[in-house]
Order: C-alpha cells, then sequence, then structure tokens
C-alpha cells in the first residue's frame, strides 16, 4: 500500500489552491482558518467537556484561552514568545498535541496559529450561531450568481458559458422533478423560448412535490416496516402523502416545521394537523420478544430528538447522549433537556408500530377514486335496488318450490343489540353480520344479546368469508385468512354460563373447538386454510337460559397474538330446542313453522332475504368493488402520530453514559433549548409547540441556513455547507458563507416560500452554466464547490428507475397512497426473515411502474436497486448520500428486468412513433435533445449489429422480449424489436442519461 | 499495459481522496491510519498476521452450556434454583423476568477432552473436536445488548443502533482489495434445520453504514444469481454482451473527452470489471473442479446452495481468490424452548463443514493467514426459560458471558481462554473471583466485543484505533472508543 508521489503532489497544490493565499499582511480569521484547526487537534482535551479535559487548559473560549495556569498562559494575544500554545506545538520533544494521540499538526497548521496569535488571536463565535445577514447584492443579477462570481474572480476563475437550452431544460426537470422533459414539454418550450416560464411550469407538477417528498422521507427515515428484528409491516404512508400535499400546496416551510412538530399542539388540531407529527414517530419500533419497554422507549425519544436536531438544526446533538459534546456547545444536560419536549406522548416504547399508541387511523389526504371505480360502484348500488325489487317475486317461488323440503334447523338467526370490540372496530352490516376492520393482534369482542321472551339451549358463532377479508377462506384480515378464537365467555346477568358441549364444523389441528371453552386464555378454536365459506362454533348450555335473563353477554377473545388472527367477519344464531343438532344447515323451526302456517310473513321474508341468491350475489358484488376503491385509497389504516399526554410532563432526567436505567433522579430537568442558540434574554420554549416555534423564529439562526443548504444541495449535489447534517464546529466551512446568509435571510423574509427558493436557484447563471470541465478546473476544483461550471453528476437510483419508466411510457403516475412492489430478484426477503415462508410477493399491473418513491421500504432488506445506487437504509435520519460509483450500479442497469422491460417499451415507442428516425427519437426521449451525428453513428451500428445478431438468433430475440409482465406490441416484428430494445437498453445505460448534466 | 481497474481507482482517489467522505477503495482510508496529514510519517501499524477473515457468525446465540463450556455444577444442580447458588443480579429479558422460578438446566449433553490442548468439547460437536489443536476457545467473551436485534448489529458494526459501518465494511475501507474480479467483502446466510423458523437477520449487518456504499458487503444469494443482476437477461448472449459494452464505452469515451468528468472514466472501468464479475463469479460458484474427497469432508449438505455447506466450501474458494472478508450467517441457533432437539439440528448443520473448513484451509496452507471466526452474539441463561424436564429445557438470552472461538491468522492454537464460574452465569478470572468487567474497565481475562474487534483488526495489521472515518464531525471507528487487544491469545 503506498500512495503514489504524482498524488501526493497534486494534493498539495489543490489544498494550496483551495485555501486563500495568505499573504504577511493578510487577516487570518479564527472562524476560517483556526478553529477547524484547534477542533481536529485540540478540543478533544482542551475543549468544552470538562470531563476530558486534560490539565486543565481549554482553547475553546477566550476566556479560558486567555487565563494564566499554574505560571503559564495558552494564548497572550499578540504575543507569540510567552504564548504556551505557539512555544508547545513548535517543541519537538514533547509536542502538543502528543504523539500518541493520533492527531498531528502540519508545518502549515503552526504557522497559522502563531500568525493568529500574533495578529491579536481573536476569537468569534461560530459562524453558525450567529445571525445571518443579507450582504448588499446589485440588483441587474442572481444575487446567487453575485458571490458565484466574486468568488470565482478572487479565484481567477471564469465561469463557464450557458448551457444549452435543452441541456438546461433536462437538468432542471431532473433536479426539481425526477423525470427528464418529454418531446411535448420540449416543444412547448422551443415554442415560447422561455427558461423561466419552463421552471414555472415545472414547479407546478406534482412530480415537484413528489421529488421534494422523497428528500424529505429520507431525511425523516421514513419506512414501510418497523425496523427491529421482525421487521413488520406499518403503514405510516397517509403522512407521506400528507408531505406531497404541503409541497403541493408550496406550504411555507414555517407552518411545516410547526405541524409536524407539534400539529397534536395547535388549538383544535384539524386531522390535517395531527398527522403530520407522524414525523417523528417514524422512528424504528421494537416488537422483539423480551425487548424491555423502558430501554426502547428512551431509544425512540433519543430518535426524535436526533432527527428533529440534524434536520432543522444542523447538529449533531446526539454526541451529547452520553456525555457533554466534544466540539460543539451542547452538554449532556442540555441533550435531555431537549429529550424533554419529545418524551410525553404516553408511549409504551415496545411493541408493533401499527399499535404503538398514539395511533390514529388516517386515509391518504391527496389519493384519488378512479373514474372507473365510481361507475362500477353506481352499478352495483343498482344492481343491489334491482334485486330487491324482485324479491316478492323470488320469495313467492321460493315458498313454492324449495321451502318445504328443506329440513329444519335448531339454529335461528338473532340480532344483537350491540356489538364493541376492546380494540379496533366492528361494523354492523346490512344482512345482520358484523365486520371487523380494524388491525390487531390482540382484541375482545363485546356482544350482547337480549334473550326476549325465548328460552336459550345454546349459541352458535358463523364465521363468515367477506370479499374485504383475506386468504384462501376469507375469514380474517390474516394474510392467510386464519384466526385463533382463544375464549369465549357468555354470562347473563353477571352470572357466567355454564357450557355444556363445544363443537365445530372445522378445526385446524391442534387448534381444536374446545379450546375455545377450556378457560385457558393461551389455546384456541383455529381455522386454518379449508375449502369451506364459513365455519361455525356450537356452544350448547348445561342448563338452557329462561326468558327473564335479560341481555347475554358474549366475550369472544383473540389473544393468541398473532397479527390480524380475528374473525373477521360473523353472525350469532341460538337455539331453543333442548339438545341443539350441532350442524348448519336446514331452515329454522320459526320459519318452517310459517311456511306450514303462515301468521308473520315478515318472518319469510326476513329469512329469504338472507338466502336469496340473486340479492346475495349483488351484494357480495358491491362489497367487492367498495374493496377496491378502499384499495384504491389505501383505505383508512393506523398512522403512528405525536399526542402531547395532559397534565403534568413527564419527568426527564439525565441518563448516565446514555443509559437508560442509569437516570439521575434527584436534578429532573427542565426542558430547553441548547443555551448557544437562544439569544440573550429569550425565554426557553416551555413545550414541543413553542419548541416548533423556536425553529422558525428569526432569533434562531440555524434553521433557514441548514434548509436553504440542502436545497442547494438537492440541486447542485453538494451544499454550500458540504456537511449538510452538521452545522457544528466539526463540520464543513460554507464555500460561499455570506451567499448561505444571504438566502437563508431571503428564506425567511420571503415567508418561508420554498418554490421560491428553488426557483431562484434553477434560474441563477450558476446553475445554468454548462457542465463541461477540463483537466483545470478537474485539479483546481475537483467537487466543483466554486461552480466555474454547471453541476453534473449521477442521479439517484429512483431518479434512474423513474427517467427510465418515464421514457418507455411504462411510468404510472398515480399520485400518493399505499407502497407498491416492483421487481426485486427472488430470495431477498426469504433469506433473513424469521419465517423461512416470507416471500416477497411483486405487484402486478400498472402497479409495478409506478414511481420509486412508493417502492415498499422494509427496513431489513431496503429495496436492492436503491441500496447499490447509494440509497440510506432508513433506520436513521439521512441528510447527505454519497455518490459512488460501483460494478453492482452497472449490472443492475445491464440486468435488472425494470431496465430491460423499460428497453422494451422504449423501442416500442421509437418503432410506432418515429418510424423514420426510431434511434434518434429514443435518444431524445432519454437525454432530452437529439443525437449528434457521431452518437448516432454508433447507436446506428449498435442496431443494425443486433438486426443481423436476432436474424440468426429468432429465439434468443424471443425471449429477451419475454422479460417484464407487460405485453409486447405484437405487431412488430421480433427481430425488428429485439434489435431496437437492445439498443434502447445501450441509450438507458449512458453515464450521460443517468446524470444530470 | 497498465491495469485498467487500478487506474480507475487512482482516479477515484485523487479525486475524493481529501474529502471528508472519501470514496477511494481502500486507500482511502490511509489518510486516517497515517495521521492527520498527509505526508507526515505514518503511525505504528502492528504487523499483519492475516491477509483476510472469515466470519462464520451462529446468528440466534448457540448455548455454551451446551456445546463449548462444560459446568458439571448445573448437571448436580439440575431442577434447584439457580438463585440459590448465585446473586440473580443481571437484567433479564421480558420473556423471563416474570418468571416465578429460574430452575438449573444442566446440560443433557457429555463433554470430553479432546486433542493434545485437552478442550472440553461437547458431543454435539464430533468434528469441531477433531480439530480441538487448531482452535482457540474463550470463555470468557461478554457483550451489553440483551436482544438479539441490539446484540447483532454491535458485533458487526460497534453498534447497538443502526448507521455504523459493519466490520466487513470498515476492512474493504482500510485494507481495500486483493481480487480485482470479485467484491472485497462477501456475505452469506443459511437456515438452520434445528429451527427453521428464527430469529431473521438485517441488511445493516452487512451495510456500509456511514462508508460509501462501495464498502457494503455483497450479499450472494442462495436462489437466482449469486450476486444480484449478475447473469445477463434471457435471449442475451455473452457476445451481445461484448458488443453493447464496447459500444457503450465508445459512446462513454465520447462524452469524457467532451466533458472531461473523471467520473465518467471510472464509470466505463466499472461496467468492465462487472463484464468480469459475470465471468468470475460463476467460476467461483463453479464446485465441478472439487475433488470428491474434498465435496466429502464438508458433507452431505454441500452440494446444497444455500446450505452452511454449501456457504463453508464458497468461502474457502473465496479466500484463496483473495477476498478479504467472507462472513456467513448460520440462523436458528435461539434455543427458548425444546434446546435438545434443536441444538442437534443446528449442530448437524454447523459441526462438519465448520470443521472441514478448517481442515481444508490448511490443508492448502490458508489457514496461516486467514483467520477464522466461529460464534454467536451473547450467551444462554443456566435457567431454564419454560417447562424444565430431563430431558427438555430451553434458555433464554444471556449477554454477561459465553464463548466463542477463532483459529489461523495468529491465534495461539490450541488453547482456551478465560473462564465463568461454576453456574456460567458470570466471567471469573483465574482464580474464580468474579470480573466485573465492563468496556471502560478493562480486564485483561474478560473479552467484551471492542476487544475481540480490536484483537481481529490487529491481525489483519490494523491499529483499531486508527482506523477512523469523520462523520458528523467525529472520527469514528469500529471499537468506539474502547476496545484492547487480546494479547493473550495470540501466537
Amino acid at each position: 500500500m503506498s500512495i503514489p508521489n504524482r498524488t501526493m503532489k497534486r494534493f498539495l497544490l489543490l489544498l494550496a489552491a483551495l485555501s486563500s493565499h495568505l499573504g504577511a499582511e493578510e487577516q487570518i480569521s479564527y472562524n476560517k482558518h483556526i478553529r477547524p484547526i484547534l477542533s481536529e487537534n485540540c478540543f478533544y482535551c482542551h475543549g468544552q467537556d470538562p470531563k476530558t479535559r486534560e490539565a486543565d487548559v481549554a482553547l475553546h473560549l477566550a476566556e479560558f484561552a486567555y487565563k494564566e495556569h499554574k505560571g503559564t498562559t495558552p494564548i497572550i494575544p499578540g504575543n507569540t514568545e510567552d504564548s504556551e500554545v505557539v512555544y508547545r506545538i513548535f517543541d519537538d520533544g514533547d509536542p502538543m498535541p502528543p504523539e500518541d494521540s493520533n492527531r498531528s499538526l502540519t508545518a502549515k497548521q503552526k504557522d497559522l496559529i502563531k500568525k493568529w496569535i500574533e495578529q491579536g488571536a481573536k476569537y468569534e463565535d461560530h459562524w453558525s450561531f450567529v445571525q445571518p445577514k443579507k450582504e448588499p447584492v446589485s440588483t441587474d443579477q442572481n444575487p446567487v450568481d453575485h458571490f458565484i462570481r466574486k468568488r470565482l474572480a478572487a479565484e481567477e476563475l471564469d465561469p463557464s458559458p450557458p448551457a444549452n437550452l435543452q441541456t438546461l431544460a433536462r437538468r432542471a426537470a431532473l433536479a426539481l422533478t425526477g423525470l427528464q422533459p418529454t418531446p411535448t414539454q420540449l416543444a412547448e418550450l422551443k415554442k415560447h423560448g422561455s427558461y423561466e416560464k419552463f421552471v414555472d411550469s415545472l414547479l407546478a407538477t406534482d412530480a415537484y412535490a413528489e421529488r421534494m417528498t422523497l428528500f424529505w422521507i429520507d431525511a425523516a427515515r421514513y419506512a414501510d416496516t418497523d425496523g427491529y428484528q421482525n421487521d413488520s409491516g406499518r403503514s405510516n404512508w397517509p403522512w407521506r402523502d400528507w408531505v406531497i400535499d404541503a409541497f403541493r400546496k408550496n406550504m411555507p416551510f414555517d407552518q411545516f416545521t410547526i405541524e409536524q412538530i407539534a400539529g397534536d399542539m395547535l388549538d383544535n388540531p384539524s386531522d390535517s394537523q395531527l398527522l403530520a407529527t407522524a414525523f417523528n414517530r417514524n422512528h424504528r419500533q421494537n416488537a422483539e420478544g423480551g425487548a424491555l419497554a423502558p430501554e426502547f422507549y428512551v431509544e425512540n425519544v433519543i430518535d426524535r430528538v436526533e432527527t428533529t436536531s440534524t434536520v432543522w438544526l444542523g447538529l449533531t446533538t446526539g454526541c451529547a447522549r452520553c456525555h457533554d459534546h466534544k466540539y460543539d456547545p451542547i452538554s449532556q444536560k442540555e441533550f435531555y433537556q431537549l429529550f424533554a419536549y419529545f418524551n410525553n406522548i404516553g408511549e409504551r416504547g415496545t411493541g408493533r408500530g401499527t399499535q404503538a399508541q398514539p395511533v390514529k387511523n388516517f386515509s391518504s389526504p391527496i389519493a384519488k377514486i378512479p373514474e372507473s371505480l365510481h361507475s362500477e360502484l353506481a352499478a352495483a348500488n343498482k344492481q343491489i335496488s334491482e334485486a330487491e325489487k324482485g324479491l316478492p317475486t323470488r320469495l313467492r317461488e321460493w315458498i313454492k318450490n324449495h321451502g318445504r323440503k328443506s329440513p329444519p334447523s335448531d339454529w335461528l338467526p338473532v340480532n344483537l343489540s350491540s356489538a364493541q370490540a376492546t380494540k379496533g372496530k366492528l361494523e354492523k352490516l346490512p344482512d345482520n353480520t358484523w365486520l371487523y376492520k380494524s388491525s390487531a393482534s390482540k382484541t375482545t369482542y363485546q356482544l350482547r344479546l337480549p334473550t326476549g321472551k325465548r328460552t336459550l339451549t345454546g349459541i352458535r358463532l358463523d364465521a363468515l368469508s367477506h370479499p374485504s377479508l383475506k386468504g384462501k377462506n376469507k375469514l380474517s384480515l390474516a394474510a392467510n385468512g386464519n384466526f385463533v378464537l382463544t375464549d369465549v365467555k357468555i354470562s347473563a346477568k353477571g352470572k357466567p354460563v355454564k357450557i355444556a358441549k363445544t363443537a365445530a364444523t372445522y378445526s385446524q389441528p391442534n387448534y381444536p373447538a374446545t379450546n375455545a371453552t377450556d378457560g385457558n386464555g393461551t389455546s384456541g378454536w383455529g381455522i386454518d386454510s379449508h375449502p369451506n365459506k364459513s365455519e361455525s362454533l356450537f356452544l350448547v348450555f348445561e342448563k338452557p337460559l329462561t326468558s327473564n335473563s335479560g341481555e347475554l353477554a358474549i366475550d369472544l377473545h383473540f389473544n393468541a397474538g398473532f397479527p390480524n388472527h380475528q374473525i373477521g367477519s360473523f353472525k350469532i344464531l341460538a337455539a331453543e330446542a333442548p339438545n341443539p343438532a350441532l350442524k348448519t344447515g336446514g331452515i329454522p323451526a320459526n320459519v318452517l313453522a310459517q311456511l306450514e302456517k303462515p301468521t308473520d310473513p315478515k318472518i319469510l321474508a326476513d329469512y329469504h332475504r338472507t338466502i336469496d341468491p340473486v340479492l346475495r350475489d349483488a351484494v357480495a358484488k358491491r362489497a367487492t368493488t367498495e374493496k377496491k376503491i378502499a384499495e384504491a385509497q389505501g383505505g383508512s389504516v393506523p398512522v403512528m402520530v405525536m399526542r402531547e399526554k395532559a397534565g403534568d410532563p413527564t419527568p426527564s432526567y439525565l441518563l448516565n453514559r446514555g443509559q437508560y436505567d442509569d437516570p439521575v433522579k434527584d436534578q429532573p430537568l427542565e426542558r430547553g433549548v441548547i443555551a448557544r442558540l437562544l439569544s440573550a434574554g429569550a425565554k426557553q420554549p416551555k413545550d414541543r409547540l413553542e419548541f416548533a416555534q423556536w425553529l422558525i423564529s428569526p432569533e434562531n439562526p440555524i434553521t433557514a441556513r441548514v434548509t436553504v443548504n440542502r436545497m442547494w444541495q438537492h440541486l447542485f449535489s453538494i451544499g454550500l455547507v458540504k456537511t449538510s447534517e452538521d452545522f457544528g464546529l466539526q463540520g464543513g466551512l460554507p464555500s460561499h458563507p455570506e451567499l448561505l446568509d444571504w438566502l437563508a435571510v431571503e428564506f425567511i423574509e420571503s415567508g418561508w416560500n420554498v418554490k421560491r427558493m428553488y426557483k431562484l436557484l434553477v434560474t441563477s447563471e450558476s446553475f445554468k452554466q454548462s457542465s463541461k470541465s477540463n483537466s483545470i478546473l478537474n485539479e483546481r476544483d475537483p467537487e466543483n464547490r466554486l461552480l466555474a461550471r454547471g453541476p453534473r453528476y449521477r442521479m439517484d437510483g429512483f431518479a434512474i428507475r423513474d427517467m427510465a419508466l418515464h421514457a418507455s411510457g411504462l411510468l404510472n403516475a398515480q399520485l400518493g397512497g399505499p407502497p407498491v412492489k416492483p421487481y426485486q430478484p427472488t430470495g431477498l426477503w426469504q433469506a433473513i426473515a424469521s419465517n423461512a415462508g416470507t416471500r416477497y410477493k411483486p405487484s402486478t399491473g400498472d402497479a409495478l411502474y409506478r414511481k420509486s418513491m412508493y417502492s415498499y421500504w422494509k427496513r431489513a432488506v431496503a429495496p436492492p436497486r436503491q441500496l447499490i445506487f447509494d440509497g440510506s437504509g432508513r433506520e436513521i435520519c439521512n441528510v447527505r448520500h454519497n455518490i459512488t460509483n460501483t460494478p453492482l450500479q452497472a449490472l443492475a442497469l445491464m440486468n435488472d428486468v425494470t431496465f430491460v422491460e423499460s428497453a422494451r417499451h422504449l423501442a416500442e415507442r421509437m418503432i410506432k412513433e418515429s418510424p423514420e428516425a426510431p434511434l434518434a427519437y429514443g435518444y431524445l426521449l432519454a437525454k432530452g435533445h437529439q443525437p449528434d451525428a457521431e452518437t448516432l453513428t454508433i447507436l446506428k451500428r449498435n442496431r443494425d449489429h443486433f438486426l443481423k445478431h436476432f436474424k440468426t438468433a429468432p429465439e434468443e430475440a424471443k425471449a429477451y422480449l419475454a422479460i417484464g409482465q407487460s405485453k409486447r406490441d405484437e405487431t412488430i416484428a421480433p427481430v425488428i424489436h429485439a434489435a431496437h430494445a437492445s439498443t434502447a437498453h445501450l441509450i438507458l445505460n449512458l453515464d450521460e442519461v443517468i446524470s444530470i448534466e | 499495459m497498465t491495469d485498467p481497474f487500478s487506474q480507475s481507482q487512482l482516479l477515484v482517489n485523487r479525486r475524493h481522496f481529501f474529502g471528508k467522505s472519501a470514496s477511494g477503495i481502500g486507500v482511502a482510508a490511509l489518510s486516517s491510519m497515517l495521521g492527520n496529514s498527509f505526508g507526515e510519517k505514518p503511525a505504528a501499524a502492528p504487523e499483519p498476521k492475516a491477509k483476510r477473515m472469515i466470519y462464520l457468525f451462529q446468528s440466534g446465540a448457540p448455548s455454551p452450556q451446551d456445546l463449548f463450556d462444560y459446568k458439571p455444577k448445573l448437571q448436580e444442580h439440575h431442577g434447584r434454583e439457580l438463585g440459590d447458588f448465585v446473586d440473580l443480579n443481571q437484567r433479564k429479558t421480558g420473556m423471563t423476568a416474570g418468571q416465578k422460578s429460574f430452575p438449573i438446566a444442566g446440560t443433557k449433553y457429555k463433554f470430553k477432552k479432546h486433542g493434545k490442548a485437552g478442550t472440553e468439547i461437547s458431543e454435539l460437536l464430533p468434528h469441531i473436536s477433531g480439530i480441538a489443536d487448531d482452535i482457540c476457545l474463550i470463555r470468557s467473551m461478554y457483550t451489553e445488548a440483551i436482544n438479539h436485534d441490539p446484540a447483532i448489529t454491535f458485533f458487526q458494526s460497534g453498534s447497538q443502533i443502526p448507521g455504523r459501518p459493519s466490520m466487513g465494511a470498515w476492512l474493504s475501507y482500510g485494507l481495500g482489495s486483493e481480487n480485482k474480479n470479485l467484491p472485497d467483502f462477501v456475505s452469506m446466510v443459511s437456515r438452520g434445520t434445528g429451527r427453521p423458523n428464527c430469529q431473521p437477520l438485517y441488511d445493516r449487518l452487512w451495510g456500509s453504514g456511514f462508508l460509501p456504499t462501495k464498502h457494503a458487503g455483497v450479499k450472494f444469494m442462495s436462489v437466482g444469481d449469486p450476486v444480484l443482476y449478475l447473469s445477463n437477461p434471457a435471449g442475451y448472449s455473452a457476445s451481445a454482451r461484448r458488443k453493447m459494452l464496447d459500444d457503450l464505452a465508445e459512446l462513454n469515451e465520447k462524452k469524457l473527452a467532451e466533458f472531461a468528468d473523471p467520473e465518467i472514466d471510472t464509470r466505463i472501468q466499472q461496467y468492465e470489471l462487472a463484464y468480469r464479475m459475470q465471468t468470475s463469479v460463476p467460476e467461483l460458484t463453479d464446485i465441478s473442479d472439487e475433488p470428491e474427497s474434498v465435496l466429502n469432508m464438508y458433507g452431505p449438505e454441500v452440494k446444497k446452495r444455500g446450505t452452511y455447506a454449501y456457504n463453508c466450501l464458497m468461502a474457502r474458494r473465496l479466500a484463496e481468490r483473495d477476498v478479504r472478508f467472507v462472513q456467513l450467517y448460520h440462523m436458528g441457533w435461539d434455543q427458548h424452548f425444546t434446546l435438545p432437539k434443536q441444538l442437534s439440528g443446528q449442530c448437524y448443520d454447523a459441526d462438519q463443514p465448520t470443521a472441514a473448513l478448517i481442515k481444508d484451509l490448511k490443508m492448502r496452507g490458508l489457514l496461516d493467514d486467514t483467520l477464522v471466526v466461529w460464534g454467536g452474539e451473547f450467551g444462554r441463561t443456566s435457567y431454564c426459560q419454560g417447562k424444565l424436564t430431563r430431558e427438555n429445557y430451553g434458555r433464554d438470552h444471556h449477554p454477561r458471558c459465553f464463548s466463542l472461538w477463532a483459529a489461523g491468522g495468529g491465534i495461539k492454537p490450541g488453547t482456551t481462554f478465560g473462564q465463568t464460574d461454576d453456574f456460567c452465569y458470570t466471567l471469573v478470572d483465574k482464580n474464580g473471583a468474579p470480573i466485573e468487567a465492563h468496556p471502560t474497565k478493562h480486564h485483561k481475562e474478560a473479552v467484551h466485543v471492542h476487544d475481540l474487534h480490536a484483537t481481529l483488526l490487529h491481525q489483519l495489521g490494523i491499529d483499531h484505533t486508527k482506523l477512523t472515518y469523520k462523520f458528523q464531525g467525529r472520527q469514528y471507528r469500529l471499537t468506539d472508543v474502547h476496545g484492547h487487544v487480546v494479547k493473550d491469545i495470540l501466537s
């Protein structure tokens, strides 16, 4: 392992080039030059954490550094002779930092420190903790360019000429919407020629809102599973749709902040404001058997503090969890004072996310029901009313033909006076059956049955299949349709009713019916996959219940703990005859009596309703449509939200070493924000709402900076402060501090107008210039921080896939709703899941081609395509991604079915929509402009090669074209189609196509 | 001609070497390992004893009491309350915290001394017993986490909270690649037959955390392509791919000439590497060149993809090809109930192939510079979880003491290190005095996870305090701010 000399030299040159030229006269700045050196090398032992301070010497503040200590003074302004610091850093015998510290100063750094002391050793506040101010700018250019050009001039670099309009259009479209412009958009742009107008049109699209949402949900560690151990699914996606809606409406960032951090604490919060608070509930949630609630309760709250700090304050407060921050002015105590804003929602700490209170059901604020479903529903309703109209006729037919031939039944359907579930909701359906619509692992149905004048000898529980339920039998909401009824308890007037006999039409092996009445709350009657449509449980009482028994209380306990293993739909029947037959079928005795001797036509009509096949068919059809509608909307699902507890706040303590079980109990902490960020004399925010208000108050120097910096990063790939997650002392310095401040103040003054800021940035000359580089710029400024050229970088994995789908015409632009499952190589889930049977089931049809931001995000096994292209794991907050360049990325683009199928459809468009110039058109669809002559020649050569190739191997052409679920356009000859698909696939692999340039 | 791959690395390095998120391969870590500034004298690094590592992670936590740490006292007092003998002051998981009784479960298995060293090992592991003289058995491991997810995450990344790089990612970052046609870091997963429905795993275990994703482990799949997206699409032959890549390179080179973005050059090289992987990976996984005698050594499951035996053979083939870090995960060691039945299944899976791997490496002279580690994430309780009978028992999680073994790569063979008390409840020193172990209170006979990491890195020639990466303003390392090299287990 050795570093080539050449590389080393280049580095030194580069270092020299990037640091400002320091002439003898140049003023040395503490923030710019000195603090980074001291912070990296000295503060660990001579900084603000007194616990790790050595020799009682601190250099982080003037008041410490200037103080005489045991006869020496670390720093005496203007006096390098007597400053101990100067002496020690140049002392080769006993140097500072010490040799064993893994830290050392270069000769240049030593000189800088010396010169700074010589010039008076003036300390400055850390730049990001000082109020930003707007430096005046000339009005004849975009303010962005004012600052960028000023620095370029100082560096003696020229900006690049503007990129051509088409290149620019693609750059802006991809950066703002994650999609390349369509030929139609490009034609329109050509017509009016106004880039600004084009930008406005981009900002008005849903795709813009989706793109911004993608950045935001990444930062918010949003995912579709809980993340620990078994990694159960959760359903916080309505919150994701809330974010889309907010960006779509261009919600001001201050409101965006307040609603997400403390929407629940606003006066009479709307549903939307409650939903917004899920931001802070996107943390992982541990449901591992044996996990200790107090431990993970603390982890959840800390995750909230860390995420909020990173996203709004750009501070790594997490470092202060175990000890005072080594570099930033955040004490451990302050960390737990922040903690105190977020620990008061009455959460438990463990358990599945969907049940991790506070949880509230929401549906998507934006999902639309497709028109086709509206008409399907209308048709279904019509069918029902028509079926009802025909009932009297069919009743007469039935009485005439079938009624008498049916055997009698001892069981009579009865009406419950009420039915409730301890968790979730039971709904009564028109045919007197009940439907459980919630998701729970444990719940109890509490049913009330008036006995009336009857004498009851037993109860029958029919578990019915319903289209909204799952599995083969559709008997429950569990994925397999199974249920386990752990206990049935019946009582009358508070006295338990004893059961003499228990039987069922079917029981899963090892889950016999008798388990439901054995008094053992863990065993139960279970149903697994079984061909019947419904199953019944018979309970015969030891003694008949006489008419004066009042209301029967029937409790059905579902405590097996398997998710959703409740009876999804049911009805209750009762027997009056002694020793009722333990079988289903037949006609109830009272109905039979009516057939013999009609006295009450209602009895016959009511009964007939429940068995009339025409009506039942119509009802079932409507249920199916309703299910489709619920699916299109994603239904109403549990979302983890914040809900501040009433009463005294939950006490907060400093946790020694960050350990949940080691609180310093004798010192309860008040809530408070980091003191250094609070302006002099300001009061500490007293609760989470005030905290949110403080975040976006003009007194807070940091939030606006952090936010505009992320906007910059979204467009240019590197922020003005490269460490967009860390604006503290160890973070990077802004490349253009005055510009960052200007933008921050502008953002506040604009009323936190997000779209306006993006527009300002993308309409700057700095964004618009050509991204061509050259050897000098590569050497001088390899990361393009100075912006002597426009941005050029590889797109993220989301945009790459969406771009390919968009070019091919496959992209399904549906907005919002539950997550979908695009193609994924087989075996990824099953390899590591706890249950060997866990499988990833890809979506079908259109759902396969939704935007990548809607892909189901399983934390234990994140979508492979995203991980390969540097996506974060969504386990913790992440606001910055590396952009790497790896062979696995090449393999994905070469072989992933998504890209092969996209290429096939792109080829179809090429052949069908532009038969004259298919190749140039294909290139245009992906790249947004015509190929130059040389490119076209190579593409043609490639296509012709594959024409020849597939002609000799037509079977290969067919196999290649069969990839992907979508249908092929059979009117195109396979060989021609496959050859064009090959070239289309080549186009989708081009560096320039997967890059923003 | 210079190798295009290393040239591309140079480009990467030149471009990113000194940024705070260096993304060069391997060499990128140099700057931190060399000290802060370039050109200064490198800090003394330990002499590397191993070039590569194979970590056989037994996920779920194998029971030390039944495998490696024989306790006659547990058998003697089988069924009596553990609290009668030791002060039950350690925390318990929520699964047994509510138990009214904590009866001692003595192992039902026989232990015997093996090898010249006389290492005591359970009858459940006859093959591993046969390599007793090649391994160093550590009986004084301890950790901090008590649940699987945090504990496994801790073992792989030095932190219970996700977001840190895994050990293999650190090695890829720190040592770079020796094989230009295969990834630096490969992970493989197998499911135990003892407990097929078991505690799961998570991608983060081989993830790169805040390191560039190129350092993440490449998970070899047991179905479909061994490496994701490796095979050409149906109907797309190798010659078609070659033509596509030639034309792609030509177009990308044209772009490079025009835009001078070094990333384009890197991309061209990465496509070529991808192409080479399309050959090198199938070559790797094609075991038809293995003699029957070798296959027999690994046992009957070796030809079945996705089994632990198959993965062990792959590990050897990867080691031969100088892949830096191979990590196997064998699932199913979480024996809360019906331990005897499940454990024998697990041992059937793991025993013979593990021993075969060691022997195979040894035969080829690879064991000397290959570090092999076998073990899980914590220990198990000496008291029974659930109903105790003579024939059946179960054990809950126990983080404060457990066993693990290492071999090769300069680890002292044929030795045991560290000890637990008579009830396998806590660590004790040579004289039997309890050790109050904590990462901040180092004891040289106790091996914390950080200590193990420090030791493994040391054998690979890395000072664990020097392999750092700056993220969120802080220099991070695998061992956090702890870790001591366990010198006593080094030869």
